[in-house]
């Protein structure tokens, strides 16, 4: 209450200075005037009285500035006036002012990246459909804990597996060229242009285009519970060898080179000259698992179309394809779906052949490989490692974290008797894993990354 | 004035002006004439002092004032105690009693006692 009547009186004394420095004035003056009127009573001459009385009262300026004090409005004139003298001082030496200027403004802008791609490889929320029971699913080697899978073994697990639903493989990112769209703003150069805040002429009308393409399995997309926003997105039946080649736009692509037009669903784009249908769009700054949004979604089968190896080594089990990610059946512990895995990859090494067997173990690590099953653990036991891996500075980050929901982030992967932390995420993952190592390297790495992100974000407004 | 003043003890002079307003509304020079009047002239105070303190009391919301006429019909600003105040002054003349019995209590042990 008496908090309260401090911050009123404060606030009045702010907004009625004049009114109050009058009536300190009248009620100062009125004191000094009651006692001289006291002296004069008691025989001592007006004039005289009067000076005595200021006499005795003391310094009038001096309580009065005490008097500001005790309403704490001398500590906002003080602000005021060092305020004042900053600025003329800056004025003074425009070499500093401009020195100083400038730091802060780098200082900021980095900052600023920095956290725009934390918030978008980390923060920012994914529906994910049934977040919960949703793992990753790696090959581990002794001294590799999260290999990735061939295209064919992950075939062999997604029809074997009794424990998990919808498994799904991220296969990868590639670069595709078509030449077929006006060209309002090409994916490289023009992005740093953009940046800058302003548009060379364009060099490149007419010519090709270089896209980002994110390959992943038909099932991907159900997995995530992805909803498409014109269109479809992919089915099992469009991740098959020898099925015609279609692809899926981003939104922001959509938005971006084709002025979401609808009717760009079933044409035909020309991708390193191989026509592919367009099926579907995805919706505006859909991430999937990813840190940035692609141009175009593509099947893995539709891989050596794009001069991304060839149909052989997707068949090859020695050739590692991509990330696999799957949902725990219900009633299903991670155990049970460990223990099935661990099962299945014997049977794969017994009926795939020796040669073979021995042929896919060569590029990888020594030992046997096996499927290890990661899923979220314990929320706030992650957050806590990571707030502890980044350093104080990232605390808000961590409080953030709490209240973005259900978002779908940092976990923790238990494979073969140890718990690390790690995301789901491929590329946060080697994020924390910097993020452990190396402090500094972090600031230095994520730096680059913002910088570079920010360059992007600014692009694609 | 027979007796020597005594100058004021630092921190008591806020217990004083909220003891000398409890008796009823006074303005500045009022609070003034009233703790001299109480104290029967022993106690000095300095008279630049106690608007500060009339300030900060009002500031912490143990005192309200406002604009009233004085003895000799002029304008003059009128202090009284708030409810808060009251409770104010309460725990602090506790406070001050407990201390002087303390150091009193000290003040006046023999060797015998120790």
């Amino acid at each position: 209450m008496t908090q309260w009547r401090r911050v009123r009186s404060w606030v009045r004394s702010m907004m009625q200075r004049s009114r109050m420095e009058r009536e300190m004035d009248a009620e100062l003056r009125f004191h000094i005037e009651a006692f001289a009127e006291d002296l004069a009573r008691s025989g001592v001459p007006r004039e005289e009285a009067l000076r005595r009385a200021r006499i005795e009262f003391g310094g009038v300026e001096r309580a009065k500035e005490e008097c500001r004090e005790a309403r704490g409005i001398s500590f906002v004139d003080g602000l005021l006036q060092d305020l004042r003298f900053g600025l003329r001082m800056l004025r003074k030496n425009p070499g500093f002012t401009a020195t100083a200027v400038l730091a802060l403004a780098l200082g900021i802008g980095a900052n600023t990246t920095v956290f725009t791609v934390f918030d978008a490889v980390a923060l920012r929320p994914r529906a994910v459909k049934d977040p919960d029971r949703l793992v990753g699913v790696y090959r581990t080697a002794e001294r590799e804990d999260r290999g990735a899978f061939s295209y064919a073994d992950y075939i062999y697990y997604r029809d074997h597996t009794k424990a998990l639903s919808d498994l799904a493989m991220w296969g990868g990112i590639t670069n595709v060229t078509t030449s077929e769209l006006s060209v309002d703003s090409s994916e490289n150069m023009p992005r740093v242009v953009g940046a800058l805040g302003f548009h060379l002429p364009q060099l490149l009308k007419g010519g090709t285009q270089r896209l980002t393409c994110v390959f992943v399995s038909g099932d991907y997309f159900q997995l995530l519970g992805a909803q498409p926003a014109a269109g479809r997105l992919f089915l099992p039946e469009d991740d098959q060898s020898g099925a015609p080649p279609v692809v899926v736009l981003s939104g922001n692509f959509w938005q971006s080179q084709l002025h979401s037009d609808p009717s760009v669903v079933g044409s035909v784009i020309h991708l390193d000259r191989v026509a592919f249908t367009i099926v579907g769009v995805t919706p505006v700054d859909y991430l999937g698992t990813l840190s940035r949004v692609p141009a175009l979604w593509a099947p893995i089968a539709a891989r050596p179309l794009l001069g991304d190896g060839t149909r052989e080594s997707l068949e090859n089990r020695s050739v590692p394809a991509g990330i696999v990610y799957g949902h725990l059946k219900a009633g299903i512990a991670l155990p049970d779906a460990q223990a099935e895995l661990k099962v299945l990859a014997e049977q794969l090494r017994a009926g795939s052949g020796d040669a073979q067997a021995r042929n896919r173990r060569a590029p990888f690590a020594r030992s046997r490989p096996q499927p290890a099953v990661t899923t979220v653990v314990n929320r706030k036991h992650s957050d806590r490692s990571f707030g502890w891996g980044c350093g104080p500075s990232l605390r808000v980050v961590d409080a953030t974290s709490h209240c973005r929901g259900n978002c779908f982030r940092n976990s923790f992967v238990l494979g073969r008797h140890r718990v690390a932390g790690y995301s789901r995420h491929p590329h946060f993952r080697l994020y924390r894993a910097h993020l452990l190592a190396d402090g500094s390297g972090v600031w230095f790495d994520s730096g680059a990354a913002g910088i570079a992100r920010g360059c992007q974000l600014r692009a694609e407004r | 004035m027979d007796k020597k003043q005594m100058e004021l003890l630092q921190g008591t002079l806020d217990m004083l002006i909220l003891k000398a307003v409890s008796l009823g509304p006074l303005h500045g020079y009022g609070v003034l004439l009233r703790i001299q009047q109480i104290s029967k002239d022993r106690l000095e105070i300095q008279q630049g002092s106690l608007y500060p303190a009339l300030y900060r009391l009002e500031h912490q919301g143990w005192i309200a004032s406002e604009w009233g006429e004085s003895e000799n019909k002029r304008k003059a600003k009128y202090y009284r105690l708030t409810a808060a105040g009251k409770r104010k002054l309460q725990t602090e003349a506790e406070k001050w009693n407990r201390m002087a019995e303390l150091i009193e209590g000290i003040l006046g042990t023999t060797a015998e006692e120790v």
